[in-house]
């Protein structure tokens, strides 16, 4: 099906829930007599992945492998069914989702125009006025689906470092727990979570703790959560990215390295963690304190407090964009958060390797 | 050319996508039409609580003159410049249909006047403004949910 006029799509009526499951039984045709089935544990909960073949499989369960569960082994509470036309032929069905916007040359592809509709009960996403992708999440039913033109598309994404996030989050908007942009690391004890935008030198804190044995959470994306005066943090990808001037000293990561991408002029190292860390490094683990780093030049790091709403900001603002539906309860979730823990920001200098001794004595935190 | 506030009408938040949240001396308000955070400090944290009880213009001046120790021009001029910038930037709205709270008396001493202090931060601005949305109700597209 090709892409509609802005008139046919004003003219079009769809629901989202009718959307999702239309969707879903073009996969059924996709998936016919080839279809995979693959079970992961997610914050304590089954996802069933249906994949119509392999040709998805590496780049959607890379960075969720290290979750992975016997499949069938207990009922899922998300499914999510994935096909792609080029292995399959088979189209997405978006008869009435409208598909606005204008293309523009000069726009990478990760900016194509996207088209949403979202509603009380979940959303569909079409990316591109000739669509390469498309995604949606009915509530209802704890359904979703994903469709890409081919393979690839799904690197330029970024779905490949973070999969399903979309779904993920709608999915969790009902529940305490909130995925959002940031990095954590910790011990079963505490740990601290560590919010900021690209190239404010996150993932250098991250690794530089993980290097000295500390659990990880995430890097890019995870969960959060808080109840009772309590926050917490748990990992939902075994991805990470990295600023390529770091990537040198980190070289023991280098067989994680999956590619590379540029985003705002910053190039960064994707890396699938669980190639070079075993499954019970992966964790989740209360959060003591809110860290806002940045690069702030010379020898030494150095913690200076910082305020909840700065937390707030930081964390918002490299998280709400993607967060498309929920974003009341998201908003909600972020800010009871930051007002939970102390905030500090992290003045990083160019002793790296001196950084988990100086979280681990100020804040309280550390490996186990 | 932005017209100006009733100044006597109820204040509230101009939409539904305009959240905040207080904290003990700051308040962060995310208006996700715009993509812009907005952070108010000093006296701005008491004007947002005001509003947040619907309270007028007018209120709002009466309300931090017992608060605070200042003369009562120095205080009108600082809210009405604030509210001026709120509602520029779409962040709050005149609603005559809402009543009134009273708001709480003022402390016994007054305490000395900072004037409010608004900052903007307009990081994910770009990102937000990428993707057309089309909100639908149960109906689905075209059909979108009652202005709030």
């Amino acid at each position: 099906m090709g892409p509609q006029s802005s008139s046919e799509a004003a003219r079009a009526t769809v629901s989202v829930a009718d959307a999702v499951a239309r969707n879903r039984a073009a996969f059924e045709e996709a998936a016919r007599g080839r279809e995979r089935v693959l079970d992961f544990e997610v914050l304590g909960r089954t996802v069933r992945l249906r994949l119509a073949g392999d040709s998805l499989e590496r780049d959607l369960t890379d960075a969720l492998r290290h979750h992975a569960l016997p499949a069938g082994a207990s009922e899922p509470e998300l499914e999510i069914c994935a096909w792609d036309r080029h292995s399959t032929g088979v189209e997405p069905d978006l008869r009435g989702v409208p598909a606005l916007g204008e293309e523009d040359p000069g726009k990478s592809l990760i900016h194509s125009p996207r088209t949403i509709v979202h509603g009380p009960n979940g959303f569909v996403t079409v990316q591109g006025t000739v669509p390469w992708a498309a995604q949606g999440f009915d509530a209802g039913r704890r359904a979703a689906f994903l469709w890409a033109s081919e393979p690839s598309v799904l690197g330029a994404w970024g779905e490949r470092t973070k999969p399903f996030l979309e779904i993920l989050h709608a999915w969790l908007i009902d529940s305490p727990w909130q995925p959002i942009h940031g990095g954590a690391v910790g011990s079963p004890d505490g740990g601290v979570l560590l919010a900021g935008g690209p190239g404010a030198g996150k993932s250098t804190t991250v690794l530089s703790c993980v290097r000295a044995g500390w659990l990880y959470a995430g890097d890019d994306y995870l969960a959060v959560r808080t109840s009772d005066g309590e926050a917490f943090a748990a990992n939902l990808y075994g991805s990470a990215r990295l600023c390529v001037d770091m990537a040198e000293r980190f070289s023991e990561l280098r067989p994680a390295e999956i590619g590379a991408v540029s985003m705002n002029g910053i190039e960064k190292r994707d890396m699938i963690l669980s190639e070079v860390l075993p499954p019970a490094r992966f964790g989740a683990f209360p959060i003591r304190a809110i860290l806002l780093p940045r690069i702030a030049g010379g020898s030494r790091s150095a913690l200076r407090p910082a305020s909840a709403a700065e937390a707030s900001v930081a964390i918002g603002a490299s998280t709400m964009h993607l967060l498309r539906v929920g974003a009341s309860a998201a908003f909600e979730k972020i800010t009871a958060l930051a007002g939970t823990v102390p905030v500090h920001r992290l003045d990083l200098g160019e002793d790296i390797d001196a950084l988990p001794e100086l979280i681990g004595s100020e804040i309280g935190v550390g490996s186990e | 050319m932005e017209e100006k506030l009733d100044r006597d009408a109820p204040l509230r938040a101009a939409s539904a996508n305009v959240h905040s949240k207080v904290f003990d001396d700051e308040v962060v308000i995310l208006d996700m039409k715009s993509g812009t955070y907005f952070s108010l400090r000093a006296s701005g944290v008491d004007v947002w609580k005001l509003i947040e009880g619907h309270a007028s213009a007018t209120r709002i001046t009466e309300a931090l003159g017992e608060r605070f120790d200042a003369p009562p021009e120095e205080i009108a001029t600082a809210v009405d410049s604030l509210l001026d910038e709120l509602a520029a930037s779409a962040l709050i709205v005149a609603d005559p249909s809402l009543d009134q709270s009273s708001p709480s008396p003022g402390r016994e001493e007054k305490a000395p006047f900072t004037a409010p202090q608004v900052e903007r931060f307009t990081d994910m601005q770009e990102l937000l403004l990428l993707d057309p949305i089309h909100e639908v109700d149960d109906a689905g597209w075209p059909h979108t949910p009652m202005t709030r």
